[in-house]
């Protein structure tokens, strides 16, 4: 599985992501390099300000635990907060080395903040829920830590400090009272403890800031007015009305206040930013006890601080034409999703915004400062923008800006509007993904529709034949001539151009499209063979945490049909669903229109039967257990009504731990035929693996020592579903293997495997099923592989109906011990099924390991004898080794992997394999050798040269011969 | 016929190239029966002599397919045929899992 030196990224790549950012910061100097993020996926990374790319990158772990809380910048250290709180690091941020770490006491992080004190920054704090404490920036020690006071009723959240060598810990009691503690930075004595009743206030975050020396400023929906509130002056809040500032906050929107400390020694600044609306901003001072209001930004999407030496701006970004309400143009993949959406979604209608600088002081704009720039049409409305000011060198303010918009695309910008580099951030989150072959050239098409098109004579189909072999010899000579001029040229130059215009399939069918779906709602179309981006589209209306299906309904064999792909997208919390039909070549939504889905979809179904436009039709449950069809013509719905006998639903209820089948009855309803109730208080349904319906199993069984043989059960319907205890105690937790019947509801096989833990990964193909697990008793990774088999003798060789099944398969199994955890596990997949099968294994390290499928085999002997040598397996052996030679990614780690999938190519013995995760990986892999393909270090020359030698050496031969023969008869 | 039991049942070249040979010969036998019969033309129990002939070389031939039989040449078996077996017909479609 491992590859030679010379073909190291010749079939590869590696693509590598961040996620999307949480905390961004940007050095405020002109000169700087480097951009440092920490983002949602646990990674603290920098990225070069100058092409996007990484310069250096952590990345913790994959789950809550490694959640990046806060990252704070001084100087050349990043502090970062993680794990809820409990562990606090300093990063080196030139090179990425780990300054110190230290771990904190348990309880839930509110905020950390960098003390400053006598013109230094010298410390950090962090704040808990009940206690606060300050550590060395140096080494991280801890300098005191204070229990806060009433922690149960008060909600401490906010921290303050200005130099003054006290730090001020906010807290409050919602809707009575606010709480203020005061420390002294150098011993942690509490020195002051204030209490202000404040019965309106819900909660500090958001709505209150600090401006100015220490003065609270908070505001107020229902009162619409600030309060302001001196902390070391005053005693009482005040109330300033928002009618003495001719404004008004827009209905039902909670007012946040904006401010910003540019240097952590000094006070704030004085100025602030209310935003009254979603779109609807206020620049405003609170100085010497006076409110002024500077400026009104009435159609900003989004404002930012920036400081550079003393000079502090406000950069606004706005959209360039009028902000409208609800989706007035664009995408509407939703039909039903439109209304919600309507009152919160403000569009910019023609995707361009500007972005301007403001003088905080007087609300002056900037002249030349106007940042100009496009996204997409149907793009998606800018989310967070970070801004890198800079003085020139006549002393006027430069600035770069980073835009990172919903759909997590990062942007780049410079003056007046040139995108620098954009990074897709959402390809770190991929859920779904499909491979689909790209279309045939325009020679190849034509010599297909010629088999396709009906005869018409025999003349008309000698010279059609004759006419494409033309075509096709134009080609040849075409790419010959290219091939030709392409190497005169240097090396580096040939690298060949990927674009959407000049796709086509290749001789093996290698190179294809990979559909992919992210959790942002953004759809890819990658060209696998370079991992170039050909289209991206973002799917508007849908929110976080929805769940997709994505299906390939008309593949690209159907010319000149446009091949087909589906995407079923669900709202996680209204339960809504609707369809995307689109083009997964070039990104382009379909011209079908789906139907609109009034009820909830449950489960999906995608049929092999096609309407008259060569789709495979798909069928929609909802939950009325009533089916929809897609496409819903004549032709199809006559079909189905002749096969509806033969179609049947299983539903696996995972909350009420129950599972069901249905059949499809004449008129598309469904009756329930079987239920399966695995009872929730004692295990839940973790998951349920069916087989792949395109897999192709060559071998109907196996020849056994004897050279009989052993049919292999293949039930295309089986399920395997997978149950993990609620009980987690290490004496008392199990795993279940239910084998189940999706058509009957039939228990092929059970097993729990006691004293064992999920997670569990599980591989279903063929006849077998591999899952693993932990042990608890031995502590210790898991395999266990189950075979079934019919026997020597198969009970019908033409067809296989699960009503029809008298008797249960054999059930074969054994079990390995890993010497790793897994993070993700699939099979290779090839076109027929003749190579043999490995399991490819993603690692937490990050590597990608390929198992051959023979050393988990049940049939493994003890005691190995002649006929089990005579059959090639392997004695048994209980552990399984990784081997760093099988790592099919060799040091080209894929950091969180959460899912391989496989694909097959035109050729037999080839894999496509593409690892996700926050990582892109693509290879191909070959299970059993190329058996098919001459290898790549061929010596053509050799051959070629000795054949020639040998014809040549023939034809001298002959003639001497000749010469011979004639001199003998002359004699 | 000793030198073929000291060849072994193992396949490799010269036990194949011995058994080929031993089935060649009498089925090369066979093919010329017409010219060994006009040999026997003259004699007069000629029918005999090519029965003997031909009941010699028969059992030659099955004698090399016996031993291509132990030696395991022949598609006797099922899993001989495996490879040709095609994979049984669907009858029913089943789709579904987990609800969304």
């Amino acid at each position: 599985a491992a590859v030679y030196e010379d073909q190291v990224g010749k079939f590869d790549w590696r693509q590598q992501y961040v996620g999307k950012l949480r905390f961004a910061s940007l050095e405020a100097a002109q000169g700087s390099k480097k951009l440092l993020v920490a983002t949602g996926r646990n990674v603290v990374a920098a990225l070069n300000a100058r092409t996007g790319e990484i310069l250096w990158r952590h990345v913790d772990k994959g789950t809550p635990e490694g959640a990046v809380d806060a990252m704070l910048i001084h100087g050349q250290d990043a502090i970062t907060v993680s794990n809820a709180g409990r562990i606090l690091r300093s990063w080196e941020t030139n090179i990425g080395g780990l300054n110190w770490e230290t771990s904190l006491d348990t309880g839930s992080f509110q905020t950390a903040s960098l003390v400053g004190l006598q013109d230094v920054v010298k410390y950090v704090a962090v704040l808990k829920k009940a206690a606060i404490s300050l550590h060395y920036l140096s080494n991280g020690h801890q300098k005191w830590v204070e229990h806060l006071p009433e922690s149960e009723s008060t909600q401490y959240q906010l921290l303050y400090s200005h130099g003054t060598g006290v730090i001020h810990v906010l807290g409050i009691v919602p809707q009575s009272h606010l709480n203020v503690l005061t420390f002294g930075v150098e011993d942690g004595e509490l020195t002051e403890q204030t209490k202000v009743a404040a019965p309106w206030l819900k909660s500090l975050n958001g709505a209150c800031s600090m401006v100015g020396e220490a003065v609270l400023v908070c505001a107020d929906e229902d009162a619409h007015s600030l309060y302001v509130w001196s902390l070391e002056t005053e005693q009482e809040m005040k109330q300033i009305p928002l009618q003495s500032l001719d404004l008004e906050f827009a209905d039902g929107f909670q007012p946040r206040i904006l401010a910003t400390q540019p240097n952590l020694i000094n006070a704030s600044r004085t100025q602030f930013f209310l935003q009254l609306s979603p779109s609807h901003f206020s620049l405003l001072q609170y100085k010497h006890g006076l409110l002024s209001h500077l400026r009104d930004f009435e159609q900003a999407a989004l404002v930012s601080f920036a400081t550079t030496g003393e000079k502090t701006v406000a950069a606004v970004l706005t959209c360039r034409s009028e902000l409208k309400p609800g989706n007035s143009d664009g995408l509407h993949a939703g039909s039903t999703l439109e209304d919600s959406q309507k009152q919160e979604s403000l569009t910019c209608s023609n995707q361009t915004y500007n972005i301007n600088l403001y003088l905080v002081e007087t609300g002056q704009r900037l002249l030349d400062t106007t940042i100009t720039f496009n996204l997409e049409q149907n793009g998606a409305k800018p989310e967070q923008l970070y801004i890198q000011v800079f003085l020139k060198k006549d002393d006027s303010v430069g600035y770069r800006a980073l835009v990172q918009t919903e759909d997590h695309m990062l942007m780049f910008l410079q003056q007046p509007g040139k995108v620098v580099w954009s990074r897709e951030e959402s390809l770190a989150e991929v859920v779904s993904l499909e491979m689909v072959d790209l279309p045939l050239t325009g020679a190849q098409a034509e010599l297909e529709g010629e088999f396709g098109k009906k005869a018409d004579g025999l003349l008309g189909m000698f010279l059609k034949r004759l006419s494409s072999q033309l075509i096709l010899l134009q080609a040849w000579t075409a790419h010959l001539w290219k091939m030709f001029y392409d190497a005169r040229k240097p090396r580096s130059q040939i690298k060949n151009e990927i674009n959407i215009d000049n796709l086509a399939r290749d001789e093996f069918n290698l190179q294809k499209m990979m559909v992919m779906v992210t959790a942002s709602g953004k759809l890819f179309g990658i060209e696998s063979s370079s991992g170039t981006i050909l289209w991206k589209q973002y799917l508007r209306n849908v929110r976080p945490g929805a769940s997709f299906k994505l299906m390939v309904q008309r593949t690209t064999a159907h010319f000149p049909h446009p091949p087909q792909c589906t995407l079923l997208v669900k709202d996680k919390e209204t339960k809504k669903s609707f369809l995307y039909v689109f083009n997964p070549i070039f990104g382009k939504r379909s011209q079908v229109a789906p139907p609109v889905l009034k009820r909830q979809i449950l489960q999906t179904l995608l049929l092999p039967i096609m309407d008259q436009d060569y789709a495979k039709v798909l069928l929609l449950i909802d939950d009325e257990y009533k089916v929809t069809a897609f496409p819903a013509t004549k032709n199809v719905l006559r079909q189905l009504e002749e096969i509806a006998h033969s179609i049947f639903f299983y539903l696996v209820d995972a909350e009420q731990g129950n599972l069901s089948g249905f059949r499809l009855k004449k008129d598309l309803t469904t009756e329930e035929s079987w239920e399966v109730v695995i009872p929730t208080e004692v295990q839940r349904i973790v998951t349920v693996k069916g087989k792949r319906s395109s897999e192709h199993v060559h071998s109907q069984g196996r020849v056994m020592g004897d050279r009989s043989v052993l049919y292999k059960s293949l039930n295309p319907n089986l399920l395997a579903v997978v149950t993990e205890s609620t009980d987690t105690h290490h004496e008392r937790t199990f795993i279940g293997i239910y084998l189940i019947d999706g058509v009957t509801g039939r228990i092929i096989h059970s097993s729990v495997q006691k004293k064992a833990k999920g997670p569990v990964h599980i591989v279903h193909s063929e006849n077998w099923v591999v899952y693993q697990y932990w042990n608890t008793k031995a502590r210790r990774n898991e395999f266990t592989v189950l075979e079934l088999y019919e026997g020597t003798e198969q009970y019908n060789a033409t067809a296989f109906s699960s009503l029809d099944r008298p008797l249960l398969p054999q059930v074969l199994q054994q079990s390995y011990i890993f010497p790793s955890a897994i993070s993700a596990m699939e099979a290779t997949i090839t076109e027929r099924g003749i190579t043999s099968r490995h399991l490819l294994i993603g690692l937490p390290s990050g590597a990608i390991l390929s198992l051959p499928k023979a050393l988990l085999d049940p049939r493994r002997p003890e005691i190995p004898t002649e006929q089990t040598r005579e059959e090639n397996l392997i004695p048994y052996s209980p552990d399984v080794q990784i081997h760093a030679e099988r790592f099919i990614n060799y040091n080209q780690t894929v950091s969180q992997i959460r899912g391989i999938y496989t694909a097959p190519s035109g050729l037999e013995s080839t894999c496509l394999v593409v690892a996700y995760g926050l990582d892109i990986y693509q290879t191909r892999v070959y299970p059993s050798k190329q058996f098919d393909v001459l290898k790549d270090d061929y010596d053509y020359v050799l051959i070629s040269s000795v054949l020639f030698g040998l014809v040549f050496a023939t034809m001298i031969t002959k003639r001497l011969a000749q010469v011979k023969l004639l001199n003998r008869a002359w004699r | 016929l000793f030198i073929m039991y000291m060849a072994g049942n193992t396949i490799s070249i010269f036990p194949a190239m011995m058994v080929g040979m031993m089935g060649w010969r009498p089925l090369q036998a066979l093919l010329s029966l017409s010219t060994t019969m006009k040999v026997l033309e003259s004699s007069s129990a000629r029918l005999l002599q090519g029965l003997v002939f031909l009941v010699g070389n028969g059992l030659g031939l099955a004698l090399a397919l016996y031993k291509c039989q132990a030696m395991g040449l022949l598609p006797t078996h099922a899993s001989d045929w495996l490879a040709f077996v095609a994979p049984p017909q669907r009858m029913e479609v089943t789709g579904g899992g987990l609800i969304l």
